[in-house]
């Protein structure tokens, strides 16, 4: 029960957050957060609960962006219905790679999951049909609102909320119910990568709907599979909410430091996410909500004492 | 080309130097070959999807430990 209330305190403080900082910087931030979270809670399944370190994420995400903007882009189409486009090959590709790769173990699997991404990535990166090298772009004036162009960033912002809840309430599901309890008893972690591809090609579509275009780097490219893990690492692999900590820990992180530095200091934000991996495998390889959890444990250990104290 | 290091090193298997430089050997080998024979911008994708491949029969490389 007071579980339940302070998830409703920290889903009203989500739903207020665009409203009561409206700049525009602000909103586009919070959508990117959410954004993040998204891709992160999905690896998280595979990652954190089935300990498989995929670092091959990436592919399920521009498996989305590309859906999305082909479907604008070859059939004129909205990007809209490029996304269950994008949910059936995403589906396909890790049913079709989940095969070979999730009998690997350890190091091994991180590295095919490395290949297939960079596979895919040279492989777009040479299809004139999906834009080569230049990617594919999105509608430049919206014809209708199915288009999702918008210039402001709210309703991106509250859609990907939704996402959000949606994936961690799947996530939820599959690791406290009964019916999750079977899933991972018989094994089928594959199952749960099939599934959990899906919210990550979904976030790769709307990402792709945000900036209005996809290409091989933004869409395919490592980094991405890099911060993805990362975020879910910092905040804790392995626990619902950890993505979504490392999330808005992140990318406000980069975003300001991008802000802040401009085109010099790009780079920058990397040399803080190389000192973070560092940091973590070090220090709090459990994440920093592991960290939040035990101190909460200790607190709440030691409040029965003083007020057995007050009471004598 | 960082990354094709990595390849090497997993396919030779994770703590044989041996087998890194028996892997090292063979994906030269197989970028040279794949560039001239197949064309220049495949040679990355030859040696990922033979890596990947050569998972599925040695789950650990080349001369990895089991």
């Amino acid at each position: 029960m007071r579980r339940l209330s302070w998830l409703s305190v920290v889903l009203a403080l989500f739903i207020a957050y665009p409203l009561v900082l409206s700049s525009p910087f602000q909103q586009r931030l919070g959508a990117l957060v959410l954004l993040y979270a998204i891709a992160a809670s999905a690896w998280n399944v595979v990652g954190g609960y089935a300990g498989q370190v995929s670092v091959g994420h990436v592919v399920f995400f521009g498996c989305g962006a590309y859906a999305a903007m082909g479907a604008y882009a070859h059939f004129g189409l909205s990007p809209l219905v490029g996304i269950p486009v994008g949910i059936v090959v995403s589906v396909a590709i890790a049913a079709v790679v989940g095969v070979p790769t999730l009998r690997l173990s350890g190091h091994y699997f991180s590295m095919a999951t490395i290949a297939v991404a960079e596979l895919v990535r040279l492989i777009v990166t040479n299809t004139e049909y999906l834009g080569a090298g230049v990617g594919l772009s999105g509608p430049a004036v919206p014809r209708n609102i199915f288009d999702l162009s918008f210039i402001s960033a709210l309703p991106f912002y509250y859609l990907f909320l939704a996402i959000l809840a949606l994936t961690l309430g799947i996530t939820w599901w599959m690791t406290n119910s009964r019916m999750g309890f079977y899933l991972r008893a018989i094994r089928d972690s594959e199952r749960a990568a099939r599934s959990l591809g899906a919210p990550a090609s979904v976030a790769g579509a709307l990402y792709a709907m945000m900036f209005g275009f996809v290409d091989p780097e933004s869409g395919l490219g490592i980094l991405i599979s890099v911060k993805i893990l990362i975020m879910a690492a910092l905040g804790g692999a392995g626990l619902l909410f950890g993505p979504l900590v490392g999330a808005a820990i992140l990318v406000p992180l980069e975003e300001i430091s991008n802000n802040l530095l401009g085109g010099k200091g790009a780079g920058l934000t990397f040399v803080l996410y190389g000192a973070i991996i560092v940091l973590i495998a070090r220090f709090q390889p459990g994440g920093i909500l592991t960290l939040i959890n035990r101190m909460w444990a200790k607190r709440k250990r030691q409040m029965p004492d003083a007020e057995a104290a007050r009471g004598a | 080309l960082g990354i094709v290091a990595f390849v090497t090193v997993s396919l030779g298997g994770f703590g044989s130097v041996p087998g890194a430089l028996l892997a090292g050997l063979a994906i030269g080998v197989i970028e040279s070959l794949s560039a001239y024979l197949i064309g220049a911008v495949y040679k990355d994708m030859v040696v990922y999807a033979l890596f990947l491949g050569f998972l599925w029969f040695r789950p650990r490389g080349l001369m990895g430990k089991t």
